[in-house]
């Protein structure tokens, strides 16, 4: 657990304060912050989307010790920890004087039953499988908690300094039973105060908060937190405009310059890109034929693509991980467009007639499909569009019904396994391609297991190659996530997952 | 009437439950599976199985049916797969969002529509009538949506006189909720207005060459007097008629309007639960339509009973 | 009499009784219809779009599928009259082949809710009972659905294509018709020489053909002239909505949606909102000129 031993002993302030800091805290306001994804609940334990549930779950729940932006672990409600010898368990200290929203305090049995409800096979939590190698939680004494593992592994930890990981008031969760998800109480600097689905979720200013800023006054600044749920990114940019929202969420790149062009508005990297992948059905014929892939993957020019889709502000997808991954392999082999070999296998393939190009109506997805079916018709390849609604495209994609398809991947993920674990392990649910291949099911889990971070790095690198060298699916494109920050916000950090905290921001006006 | 009346609210009861019979059915046929939403797609096919039984989607469809019935009658119209929320909560936050924009929309079109209709009606075949009747039908011809873009970039972007989108409820903020509301107000109302215009001038025109009209003319009553006691009272039956019939029309205009601005409104709520499969959601949601306007129809056609005696009950 | 609700109380006018379908009335309605002033600006309108869709080869100055990676979203200029889109297609060869996907959309959708709805009002105003009953319990039904709900419940459930938008607008304008013309039909069969034609014993059929459909045809058409502008707005919300026609093919609809992206680009979204406007407003004059001529000729 090489991961944790640098940050053992890091006390005291949970976070680096950002150098604009230096202005005097406003106290007050509300900020107001706009989200595409809607969580599913508001039980950290019952998200549907990981990472993307964090820019909400963060300003309510904490976690034992959660991940800074550059994927260290840092304390949160654990003051500090020791790791056994065998490697198998984590004792955490408590911090003392916390209190959930609805008084109770925070000690180990808390902590104890959070992270027992998670692995408990009766609760089905839907984080559980980010911590499979949890074995169980036990109260030491009054403010210490041991938590023991199956196997050490290096996925778990940030399963636990994530969603896997946030903790609830106990007393909340049986008392509300199935409600829970609608009515959160964490020990965050924010407590749930309304949730209109479709609409807004409210959070206010907790008043007990344990967090102290540097000067020793209270956390949080603000009031409180609106969080939107605006899916449109023409309207979050026009409310980002309008000042009507602080922080939004990526924007597509054609409408960066309109942002850059606002003197209120900056445009923010996210740690995370957006990748856009073509896939493959392998699971039958056509598809299941290399010759016919090799004609894709060498007929489709990428780096007009890129252009088109991205405005030139992305990059052409080398491998499943862009370069700011702690994995990103730098010398994977990919394709080179070459429209004379694309024919050469298209004609190998004695493929005739029309292959269906399934995606979700979206942009850009419809720009690149249309560039597709462009490109592979100077192949000589009839492709045909299926613009699809999101369920309606799952529903073909996950039953393997289709031809190739069109899909998206955020990366880097908290943890690699988040990604290749839920698309390419045997167990993934969504394994695009329907690959069988017992080498990569192999590398997938020999990667999860794997403790050291170049050792892992080294399997995930050949995985990619692997992956690349059958052809089994085409990674198109890669685009840096950027949102909006109105420039009277302050104060602000984000950890790993791309979520901002909000326990030190503040509204200049 | 009392017969009439039990006669025709008794009909509203085979109606919706065909109604909902044919929606559920439908629901059922849309492709895609509701616990892709619930679980996200980093679910193992394993779990979404296992929910698909715990939620009884495997049963046969009529049996689903009945079970949903026989709860929706006790009050129960179930959850939201997605959010878990009574799906009773969530109309009755979404209802007055929605019954606030048609009810203003309304109001605004009859402001508009009905005065400028007389107008037209009276000066027929003049400029001004040319310039109402151009101007309405202009606003008849362009697509809600592509109207509430233009407003934004004007009001919003150009002028920055208003706030783009979003809601807040009336009673937590009257003022702010209004300015939400004015861009989808006239989004709506103004096509409306064009609808109730045409239908005012065309029973304005019909009503001043009645006989009663002409007599009233000859005993020599002041023409005012005419155009309001004689003629509007009569030219407003179809008028009335047309509010009505077209509430059903008003709330499909509601769901494009709704997601332009994104108000959290019924139409947005149906749309969006089309989109997720949200079955319970896309059930309950359209039943209070269905039934909320085969009701303003009913209440309607009493209206147009009373205001006009020649049609018998 | 019960107050029916009928939907078309609006636009349905008293029809030229016992007008017979001789092509020289056709002629004398056209005719009437290129004097009346607002009626001849649809007729032109509408004239425009007909030679639009049918010359668009011709008058297109690109492929409107042809990518251009250099000429992304270009303004008007004299190479490209109405700029060009997201991948560098011409906006005014694309307006134009849309004018036939639109015109395609507007005809078969409703001329198939013509079809069905004109069939079930004539057979259910005539035969009355139960079938009557049942048949207009539905139709209620359906005109209590906001019809861009039932059409988008429709195309979810088909599948999105153009074929599938069509089917779904056509369903959708069943019920208007059939009330209309159920409505007119029971109206005419009370009149005194279709009850001498059946006296004289002629055949329900017969009957409705000689006398009941030459009365019901001319709220009919001006209904249909009506319905075709509403269903060009029906499919331009479906592809708001993100159910509409399938890419590359162009609709005029499916280009507004994909112009509200890009709000810098005004001419992606000015050009085909205009032909609908143009277009929708045509059919609208249209039909309020022909039932100012129709309705003269009584």
């Amino acid at each position: 657990m090489k991961l944790l031993a640098g940050a053992c002993f890091a006390l005291g302030v949970a976070f680096a304060l950002p150098v604009i800091a230096q202005e005097t805290p406003k106290r007050g306001g509300i900020l107001v912050q706009s989200m595409d994804v809607e969580p599913a609940s508001l039980d950290p334990a019952f998200g549907n989307a990981p990472g993307r549930d964090r820019t909400v779950y963060t300003q309510i729940f904490e976690n034992l010790f959660v991940q800074d932006e550059k994927g260290n672990l840092v304390p949160q409600l654990a003051k500090s920890w020791e790791i056994a010898k065998d490697q198998l368990s984590i004792t955490f200290h408590l911090r003392d004087n916390v209190v959930f929203h609805d008084g109770t305090p925070l000690n180990a049995e808390a902590v104890a039953f959070n992270l027992n409800r998670i692995v408990d096979p009766q609760v089905k939590a839907r984080a559980r499988q980010f911590v499979s190698d949890m074995k169980s939680a036990t109260a030491v004494d009054a403010m210490t908690v041991r938590v023991d593992f199956t196997r050490s592994s290096a996925s778990v930890l940030s399963g636990l300094a994530n969603e896997a990981g946030m903790i609830s008031s106990p007393k909340a969760i049986q008392a509300l039973g199935n409600e829970y998800g609608r009515k959160p109480v964490g020990t965050g600097p924010f407590s749930f105060a309304s949730w209109t689905s479709g609409n807004q979720i409210k959070l206010q200013k907790f008043e007990n908060y344990w967090g102290r800023d540097e000067k020793g006054e209270k956390l949080p600044y603000l009031d409180g937190v609106t969080n939107r749920i605006i899916v449109d990114t023409a309207s979050k940019i026009v409310e980002a405009r309008a000042g009507t929202v602080h922080i939004t969420d990526a924007i597509q790149p054609k409408d960066y310059a309109q942002v850059e062009r606002d003197p209120n508005l900056t445009l923010e990297d996210s740690l995370a890109s957006n990748l856009q992948i073509l896939s493959f059905n392998l699971t039958r014929p056509p598809f299941d034929d290399e010759k016919l892939r090799r004609a894709f993957v060498h007929g489709i020019n990428r780096a007009l693509i890129e252009k088109v889709a991205s405005n030139g502000q992305g990059l052409v997808l080398k491998g499943l991980e862009p370069p700011q991954s702690p994995i990103y392999g730098e010398n994977l082999r990919d394709y080179d467009f070459d429209l004379a070999k694309a024919k050469k296998f298209y004609q190998e393939s004695g493929h005739k007639g029309v292959v269906k190009l399934a995606m979700i109506q979206r942009d850009p997805d419809t720009r690149i499909a249309q560039i597709i079916q462009a490109q592979m018709g100077a192949v000589g390849v009839r492709v045909e569009i299926e613009a699809l609604e999101r369920l309606a495209w799952g529903d073909k994609i996950y039953s393997h019904n289709y031809d190739i398809a069109l899909h998206r991947m955020s990366a880097p993920k908290v943890d690699p396994d988040v990604n290749f674990g839920a698309y390419y392990a045997r167990t993934a649910g969504a394994n695009h391609s329907g690959h069988k291949d017992e080498t990569i099911f192999a590398l997938i889990e020999k990667g999860r297991t794997t403790i050291d971070p170049a050792a892992r790095k080294a399997i995930y690198v050949e995985f990619q190659q692997y992956l690349l060298d059958h052809a089994y699916q085409l990674p198109l494109t890669s685009v840096r996530d950027r949102g909006i920050i109105r420039k009277e916000v302050a104060g602000l950090h984000q950890e790993f997952s791309g979520a901002y905290l909000f326990d030190r921001a503040w509204l200049r006006k | 009437m009392i017969g009439f009346l039990i006669r025709r609210v008794l009909q509203i009861v085979p109606v919706a439950i065909v109604m909902c019979a044919v929606v559920f059915t439908t629901a059922f046929m849309l492709p895609g599976d509701p616990t892709l939403t619930i679980l996200g797609e980093n679910a193992p096919a394993a779990a979404r199985a296992a929910l698909r039984a715990e939620m009884g989607l495997d049963r046969p469809i009529p049996l689903q049916f009945i079970d949903w019935l026989g709860r929706a009658l006790t009050g129960d119209l179930g959850k939201s797969f997605k959010t878990g929320e009574p799906v009773m909560d969530m109309l009755l936050t979404r209802i007055p969002v929605t019954l606030e924009l048609t009810i203003l929309a309304i109001t605004l079109a009859a402001c508009i529509g009905v005065p400028l209709g007389i107008i037209a009606a009276l000066r027929r075949n003049s400029w001004v009538d040319t310039l109402v009747s151009i101007l309405s039908i202009s606003s008849l011809a362009m697509p809600f949506f592509w109207v509430g873009m233009l407003l934004i970039m004007l009001f919003t972007l150009r002028l920055g006189w208003l706030p783009p989108s979003g809601y807040v409820p009336f009673f937590e903020d009257p003022l702010r909720n209004l300015q939400l509301m004015i861009m989808p107000v006239m989004t709506v109302g103004m096509a409306y207005a064009a609808l109730l215009m045409r239908q005012t001038r065309a029973a304005m025109i019909e009503v001043l060459l009645q006989d009663y009209v002409r007599t009233a003319r000859a005993k020599g009553a002041a023409e005012p007097r005419i155009i309001i006691r004689h003629a509007l009272r009569n030219a407003l039956i179809p008028v009335i008629t047309v509010i009505g019939l077209q509430f059903g029309g008003l709330i499909g205009g509601a769901v494009v309007t709704e997601t332009v601005f994104a108000l959290p409104g019924l139409g947005r709520m149906i749309t969006n639960a089309i989109f997720e499969r949200d079955y319970m959601v896309v059930q309950g949601a359209i039943l209070v339509v269905v039934v909320g306007v085969i009701l303003v129809n009913l209440v309607t056609d009493i209206t147009y009973s009373l205001l006009d005696r020649r049609v018998q009950l | 009499m019960i107050a029916t609700s009928e939907p078309a109380k609006d636009v349905a006018a008293t029809p030229a009784i016992g007008a017979a379908p001789e092509p020289s009335r056709v002629l004398a309605v056209l005719r009437a219809l290129l004097r009346h002033r607002l009626g001849r600006i649809g007729a032109i309108g509408l004239s425009l779009l007909l030679f639009c869709a049918a010359f668009a080869p011709l008058l297109a100055p690109f492929d409107p599928a042809e990518i251009d990676y250099e000429a992304l979203l270009e303004g008007p200029s004299w190479h490209h009259w109405f700029g060009t889109d997201e991948l560098g297609r011409d906006v005014l060869s694309r307006v134009l082949y849309g004018s036939q996907t639109s015109l395609q959309v507007m005809a078969l959708a409703i001329s198939g809710a013509l079809l069905i709805g004109v069939t079930l009002g004539i057979v259910s105003g005539f035969l009355r009972g139960w079938f009557d009953d049942v048949a207009m319990r539905v139709v209620d039904g359906l005109l209590a659905f906001p019809t861009i709900i039932l059409s988008l419940a429709i195309v979810a459930a088909l599948g999105p294509s153009l074929t599938n938008a069509i089917i779904a607008i056509a369903i959708v304008n069943v019920p208007d018709f059939a009330r209309l013309v159920r409505g007119e039909v029971i109206s005419v069969r009370e009149l005194e020489y279709v009850q001498a034609a059946r006296a004289i014993g002629m055949t329900n059929a017969r009957i409705l053909w000689k006398h009941v459909w030459p009365n019901v045809r001319g709220s009919v058409i001006i209904y249909a002239s009506l319905k075709a502008a509403a269903a060009i707005i029906t499919e331009s919300a479906l592809s708001f909505l993100g159910l509409g026609v399938q890419p590359p093919d162009p609709t005029w609809g499916s280009m507004l949606s994909t112009a509200m992206q890009y709000s810098d680009a005004w001419w992606i979204s000015i050009f085909p909102g205009l032909a609908i406007f143009i277009t929708v407003l045509s059919l609208n004059l249209l039909g309020d000129g022909l039932r100012d001529v129709l309705d003269a000729r009584t």
